[in-house]
């Protein structure tokens, strides 16, 4: 099970690197070190790291449902990014089962990384905008990730800006129309599968909300990575969770907890995102 | 009464008008109950003597009278010393306790006893507790009666006072043999007590469980305790929920699990002060996003501009292809967040999402899915339909299953069906 897996996730990222790689000059996809982990690839030891863990407890399950009951352990302190390694609908691993009676964050994630090698962790230690939050979450990700040019979380952004009363999860959720650089990347890449394929494009609208106006969110980066923008929506959230009330105005109780986020890919030739598959940044 | 130089008093004894009274000195020998200093007439006494005061300007006469088992009266005292009553000594107050607290409905009993001067000299105390004027700074904090019960009513603090009316000088004239106050005198006593009480603990009503997500799921519950200066404890009974900050006057409480009945997780602050501890108690249940309920649904056929060219879809604007655009529909529907019960879980920011299955269908592959995310106790979804085929006038569809999740928990499965004219919801 695991060498068909190895052996999907390699064939697949091969294929789309050389996609990319064509579009490589237009979208100066760059490889970035955002952490301060040793080239071994050890993190940094931050306090995110020291969170104590009790009673973690996970059984056949997935390492993005083993992160997920990770979080739920302390939603003020776990903050995770997950980028997930690229795979078709439905496809299955051998689940992790893990049990940790007293332990720290670190230990979990270390051991989950040992129980699906294709994932790394590192602690986010050089979070741009908000340099006083370094070591405040930790990103787990495909082995190798920063590094990959294909990689489209390590496409350059020149220009990120949000001012809008969103939620942390709503600007991870919309990032790719928020960048510009992914926006127009992704709807070039539509747009050419659909001029390939000979058929015209239409939009679905199914679009949720709910009945809260979120606080203001406001950040601007420049020449950044995607990745970048993702962690430091995730720090942003902290911010407002420290300085946002128990209740707002109009008596609504509950402010988000700080915001982690994951990237999925679903790996899908025929999708008309026309990247061979279907992105989606979701809040974790 | 005065025996082997200890004395021993009966501040209690007070006599009706021409009531006569024996007292059996052996009886009270025998008995070895402490007086009001804690003294103890001495187990081996066989003799000693007795002095008696009045304080009321009234006569009073005091015989002793010594009996021997076998020979019957031994010796017969009578005795009845000086024109006046013993005069009130200033200050010689003795109040207790002398502070004191009690919770809300509890009693606390009071003492007050004065020291006189006999004639002769010698000091008396007299218990004056049913005898003085009792009274309550705040009676909607106490109250006292007559007796000096004094019971708690609300929480804070009020003075216990007591007034005992006396005379500390009298003056005498011999030819008349009358005695009169030259000074009278008003002995006070008082001493704060204590009404410890705490408030219900304020805060919602129900917390709501988290899944996933960025919640909420805890609350803080604030109580206020009086008097003031006392500490805090919070303790859950249920293990449903979790408690931070149970030291303060505001804990913060977590969802565990969810409840199996309504308000099956009681809550409770105890605050203490001056050892006195008064506790409250609040309930509230463990709420599970479990189901949406329809409130609002309306469709407008031209609702909804499908606008040539590219940008940031909205409910009332996407984007398609070409050099053209039409108006299409714009189906709204909103609906309420209901727990495990039923009920609506108002006033809660949760987080919403959604998420939806591979779309099927004629135009499935040339539809890009625009979902959304937010948070509330409300769900909001506009449905549109934005095709080139349905611009020109052909027919299409669509179809996939909307899941919406609330905290992490899915409350609906939705089959949506999309056409050019308008999308159902599960058949409707």
């Amino acid at each position: 099970m695991e060498t068909d897996d190895k052996h999907l996730s390699i064939g697949w990222s091969s294929a789309v690197m050389v996609f990319w790689l064509a579009a490589a000059c237009a979208t100066t996809l760059k490889s970035q070190s955002p952490g301060s982990s040793s080239p071994s690839g050890r993190p940094a030891v931050a306090a995110i790291m020291e969170t104590p863990i009790k009673d973690y407890n996970v059984e056949n399950v997935s390492i993005a449902e083993a992160l997920v009951k990770l979080r739920a352990q302390d939603y003020r302190h776990v903050l995770i990014g997950f980028e997930q390694v690229p795979h078709r609908e439905g496809e299955k691993r051998a689940p992790i089962s893990l049990k940790i009676d007293a332990g720290t964050l670190g230990n979990v994630v270390q051991r989950l990384c040992q129980a699906d090698p294709r994932y790394e962790y590192q602690v986010v230690e050089s979070p741009v905008g908000q340099p006083k939050l370094k070591g405040f979450m930790i990103e787990v990700r495909p082995r190798g990730a920063v590094n990959n040019p294909a990689d489209i979380l390590n496409m350059r952004v020149g220009d990120y800006e949000v001012d809008s009363n969103i939620t942390a999860a709503g600007a991870i959720s919309r990032i790719s129309q928020d960048a510009p650089e992914l926006r127009e990347y992704l709807e070039r890449k539509a747009e050419e599968w659909a001029q390939r394929k000979g058929t015209h494009s239409g939009e679905i609208g199914a679009i949720m909300s709910g009945n809260m106006v979120p606080p203001r969110f406001t950040l601007r980066l420049r020449d950044v990575t995607v990745r970048q923008i993702l962690d430091a929506i995730s720090l942003k959230s902290i911010e407002i969770y420290r300085e946002e009330p128990d209740v707002d105005s109009r008596g609504m109780r509950g402010k988000p907890y700080p915001t982690g986020w994951r990237y999925n890919f679903v790996i899908n030739p025929d999708a008309s995102t026309g990247i061979g598959g279907i992105p989606e940044w979701t809040a974790l | 009464m005065t025996a082997n130089d200890v004395h021993y008093y009966l501040t209690k004894l007070r006599l009706n008008p021409h009531e006569t009274r024996m007292i059996d000195l052996r009886q009270l020998r025998d008995a070895q109950v402490p007086d009001y200093k804690n003294n103890l007439i001495p187990a081996q006494a066989t003799d000693g003597s007795v002095n008696w005061i009045r304080i009321d300007n009234v006569a009073v006469m005091g015989r002793l009278m010594v009996i021997n088992r076998g020979a019957g009266m031994a010796s017969n005292y009578d005795c009845c010393t000086g024109f006046c009553p013993g005069t009130l000594i200033p200050g010689s107050m003795d109040f207790t306790p002398a502070s004191a607290t009690v919770a809300v409905a509890d009693g606390q009993q009071y003492h007050a006893t004065v020291t006189y001067m006999e004639p002769n000299l010698v000091e008396d105390p007299i218990d004056q507790t049913d005898w003085g004027v009792w009274s309550s700074q705040y009676t909607d904090v106490a109250t006292v009666n007559d007796t000096a019960m004094a019971t708690g009513v609300a929480g804070g603090t009020s003075t216990i006072s007591i007034a005992v009316n006396g005379c500390s000088q009298y003056i005498t004239y011999y030819y008349g043999g009358a005695c009169y106050c030259y000074t009278p005198a008003t002995e006070p006593g008082s001493g704060p007590l204590g009404v410890v009480s705490v408030t219900t603990p304020n805060g919602p009503g129900n917390i709501p469980l988290l899944l996933s997500g960025s919640g909420p799921n805890s609350s803080t519950y604030s109580a206020t305790g009086t008097p003031s200066g006392g500490t805090y404890s919070w303790t859950p009974t249920s293990s449903k929920v979790s408690l931070s900050n149970t030291s303060s006057a505001t804990a913060t409480v977590t969802s565990v699990s969810a409840s199996v009945s309504q308000n099956d997780v009681p809550i409770t602050v105890t605050y203490t002060f001056g050892g006195q501890p008064a506790s409250s108690t609040v309930v509230i249940t463990v709420s599970q996003p479990t189901s949406l309920k329809v409130s609002t649904d309306t469709t407008n056929p031209t609702g909804h501009s499908c606008v040539a060219g590219s940008g940031t879809p909205s409910c009332s604007q996407s984007y398609i292809p070409g050099s053209t655009s039409y108006s299409s529909y714009l189906r709204n529907r909103a609906y309420l967040i209901q727990d495990q019960f039923s009920n609506w879980m108002s006033g809660w920011n949760m987080t919403l999402n959604e998420s939806y299955t591979t779309p099927t269908g004629a135009c499935a592959s040339t539809a890009t899915l625009q979902t959304g995310s937010g948070s509330g106790d409300t769900v909001t979804d506009c449905f549109y339909f934005c095709n080139s085929t349905c611009q020109s006038g052909g027919s299409c569809s669509v179809s996939s299953t909307q899941t919406v999740t609330v905290n992490g928990y899915s409350v609906a499965a939705n089959s949506m069906n999309f056409t050019c004219s308008g999308v159902t919801i599960n058949g409707n």
